[in-house]
């Protein structure tokens, strides 16, 4: 046997070794994330209600997509939850973070740690509790605003207030775990940088635009990636807090995929929902990959 | 060890004797059995029994210290039982039975029994209804009828009823001076009375919203001579002028008088601004009766009929809507025959009279709602009163999408902070529930 042949045969063993160390999750991968993307594709291409023989329609559910006003309004309010969720979750944990890193900074652990109190806490716990807050007659924050002049508002009722509520809530609970992500950022940035750069003079600002943000790069594409695909995904904050509304205005594309799916049963139309949303996602992420990811290794 | 004596014919003889006795004797205790049983014969309930259902405490109460012991003394040889209390009932139950797993005994509520019979879920109940083991269906309310008869097919039967009654804080309206509301005019005077204002704050409101979704919706516009859907059920028809003019009315109520507390002001449920002491009067079904005599005890309350439209000519058919949870036989229970002994006990007049002493909703038997509640629970005779003129007429297969199309654009009618057109509003429901719901009638 030549040494390649016995290189070859060497690698293949240490390659098989690998495979059957993958093996379960690749299964568990394949039968319930695999198969039911693929039997969701071929469900979209049919009129299927659950009890009822699937009948295939061709492309008709993604043709009537197009025509259902409140489909396209879910569409437009989850690009209306995106844009203010993406920035609040990203940059709100970042300039936390930032704090809590600094040496003079006392009790960052414990900060820390109360920040990710809301992300280990249920939606449902989280909108029983917001509710009394947020309630008009007798919510503490329109008690305490009453002492700065501000008139009663309608936080979860008022169609202007209701949108920027839920993605306030939403960044409120997501904040702990992104800090967390940042924290671990920070710390792998060398404190040689810092040193070296305040020897060339850089303070405060120039620290963070030349040393800290470049450095944070990757980090700030990660936190960027999950926070765009989650928001995208919002529903449990919709489904315990606004049930889509009021007036629509808080319908987002998987509450309304949900009523499709387990409220109505029409698995054909909510299947082809899901493709759309997942047609977004993968676009919307690659436009991140190719302008923001450049050069980064995850 | 003693030798056996051998057998002699004398012995013999006895022995012989003793068995055409005793052939007498079995043949005596079959043919009274035989009449006892009236031809049970096929019916074995023997075997375990899985229920789904859903609900609070006082139901399983009812089912495990009541409904239990009763079917194990009346059919000893049942198995187990097991009673599976499941959250989020109507999208699991419709996923396990597409998937092909089955209960033998099922909870429906009424929004879904048209749906799950026209989807072959439940057993149509005839065969055990009228046979043998049968029971009288003649004493459920006739009213609830759509909710589970298809033609003469019967696919489940009602263990309660429900409809809508006016809850009356029987101390303001001493203090005030106020009569029982009799129809929509007092109503919209007395609320308007009952209303206390401090500044700007409104300190106690008249009453809570009356028109929230569709149900109070359907019992206002057929008081008011309406009509939610055309004869064939291919169209609505709740958007026409008599239901502008129902939805008008109570929009006036709220939006010139100020009297009814606004949709998303309490965020929660009303019931306990009532509790509180903060609403005069409020429509709402019986299961309010035991939220607030729990929580809210000091409360002096009386639960008094419905105010109707009365100037309506001609007079309207129905003036309430009918509402009730249904049980049945699932179509591939393993054992049907013990789910019926367990349906059959469940619907006893004796299982009804512990039914309304949990005080959980009146009775789906109108002889027990007429005789044994009506002296237990009182307070509940204006919900039975009214059960005669009440309907269950709006039902439809896929009914849950007309609740979900039609209670936003109902909330965007009666929230301050959307204020919609009652008419475009009512519009864009019927047309987005003919599209999704009616033409598949």
């Amino acid at each position: 046997m030549s040494a390649r042949a016995r290189r070859l045969r060497k690698l293949n063993y240490k390659e098989i070794t690998a495979y059957l160390f993958i093996l379960p999750d690749l299964l568990i991968f394949a039968i319930f994330i695999g198969f039911p993307v693929f039997f969701a594709f071929y469900m979209s291409l049919h009129r299927w209600e659950i009890f009822s023989d699937p009948i295939f329609i061709g492309l008709q559910n993604y043709a009537k997509l197009l025509k259902d006003e409140l489909f396209l309004n879910s569409v437009k309010n989850t690009f209306i939850f995106a844009l203010g969720y993406v920035p609040g979750a990203v940059f709100i944990p970042l300039f936390i973070g930032l704090i809590l890193h600094q040496k003079w900074f006392r009790g960052a652990t414990l900060i820390r740690t109360i920040y990710f109190l809301p992300v280990v806490t249920g939606w449902v716990e989280i909108a029983v509790i917001w509710q009394w807050i947020l309630n008009p007659e007798t919510g503490l924050l329109n008690y305490f605003l009453s002492f700065l002049g501000i008139p009663k508002q309608y936080w979860l009722s008022s169609p202007a207030l209701a949108m920027p509520t839920v993605i306030t809530l939403t960044v409120w609970k997501v904040i702990g775990f992104n800090l967390v992500i940042y924290a671990a950022g920070l710390k792998g940035i060398p404190d040689q940088l810092y040193e070296a750069a305040r020897v060339d003079g850089a303070t405060g600002w120039r620290l963070f635009r030349y040393v800290t943000w470049p450095l944070l790069k990757s980090t700030t594409f990660f936190v960027m990636v999950l926070s765009l695909i989650g928001s995208f995904q919002v529903f449990a904050p919709i489904y315990v807090l606004t049930e889509g509304g009021p007036n629509y205005t808080t319908d987002v594309m998987v509450y309304f995929i949900y009523n499709n799916a387990f409220q109505y049963f029409r698995m054909g139309y909510a299947s082809a929902m899901a493709y759309v949303l997942f047609l977004i996602v993968f676009t919307f992420s690659m436009i991140q990959w190719r302008y923001f990811g450049r050069g980064i290794r995850l | 060890m003693s030798e056996r004596a051998p057998m002699s014919f004398e012995h013999a003889r006895v022995t012989r004797r003793g068995f055409l006795k005793a052939m007498g004797a079995a043949s005596i205790v079959t043919a009274l059995g035989g009449v006892i049983s009236l031809g049970r014969q096929g019916f074995d309930p023997s075997g375990d029994i899985t229920v789904w259902w859903a609900g609070g405490d006082p139901e399983r109460i009812f089912l495990e210290d009541h409904v239990v012991p009763m079917v194990r003394a009346q059919y000893p040889s049942i198995g187990n039982i097991d009673l599976v209390n499941i959250p989020e009932y109507e999208e699991k139950v419709t996923i396990s039975i597409a998937g092909d797993v089955w209960p033998d005994v099922l909870k429906m509520f009424d929004t879904e029994t048209v749906s799950w019979h026209k989807r072959n879920i439940p057993m149509v109940l005839n065969r055990y209804i009228e046979g043998p083991e049968g029971i009288d269906m003649s004493d459920f309310w006739p009213g609830l009828g759509f909710l589970h008869k298809d033609g003469d097919q019967i696919f489940g039967i009602p263990i309660d009823a429900m409809d809508f009654a006016f809850y009356i804080n029987v101390d303001v309206f001493d203090e005030l001076g106020l009569d029982i509301p009799n129809n929509w005019g007092e109503m919209r005077e007395i609320a308007r009375k009952a209303t206390v204002r401090r500044g700007d704050e409104v300190v106690r409101y008249g009453t809570a919203a009356l028109l929230t979704w569709d149900y109070p919706f359907w019992a206002w516009l057929l008081q008011n001579g309406g009509q939610i859907w055309s004869d064939d059920k291919r169209k609505a028809t709740f958007n026409n002028e008599v239901g502008l003019d129902t939805v008008q009315f109570f929009r006036e109520m709220q939006f010139e008088d100020n009297s009814v507390i606004p949709p998303g002001v309490t965020e929660g449920w009303q019931g306990d601004w009532f509790g509180q002491q903060r609403i005069a009067m409020m429509k709402c079904g019986p299961w309010c009766t035991g939220h607030i005599e729990l929580f809210f005890p000091d409360v002096n309350f009386e639960v008094v009929p419905l105010p109707l439209k009365r100037d309506v000519s001609p007079p309207p058919r129905f003036t309430n809507v009918l509402f009730s949870s249904i049980w049945t036989i699932a179509r591939k229970a393993k054992n049907p025959d013990g789910a019926w002994a367990f349906l059959k006990t469940m619907m006893s007049p004796e299982a009804h009279r512990a039914w309304t002493d949990l005080g959980i909703t009146p009775p789906g038997r109108m002889s027990v709602a007429n005789t044994y509640m009506a002296e237990t629970r009182p307070d509940w005779v204006a919900f039975i009163d009214q059960m005669v003129d009440s309907s269950t007429e709006y039902i439809l297969d896929r009914y849950t999408q007309v609740r979900n199309l039609l209670g936003p654009e109902i909330n965007n009618i009666f929230n301050p902070q959307v204020a919609k057109d009652p008419k475009r509003a009512l519009d864009d429901a019927a047309r987005r529930i003919e599209q999704e719901v009616l033409r598949f009638q």
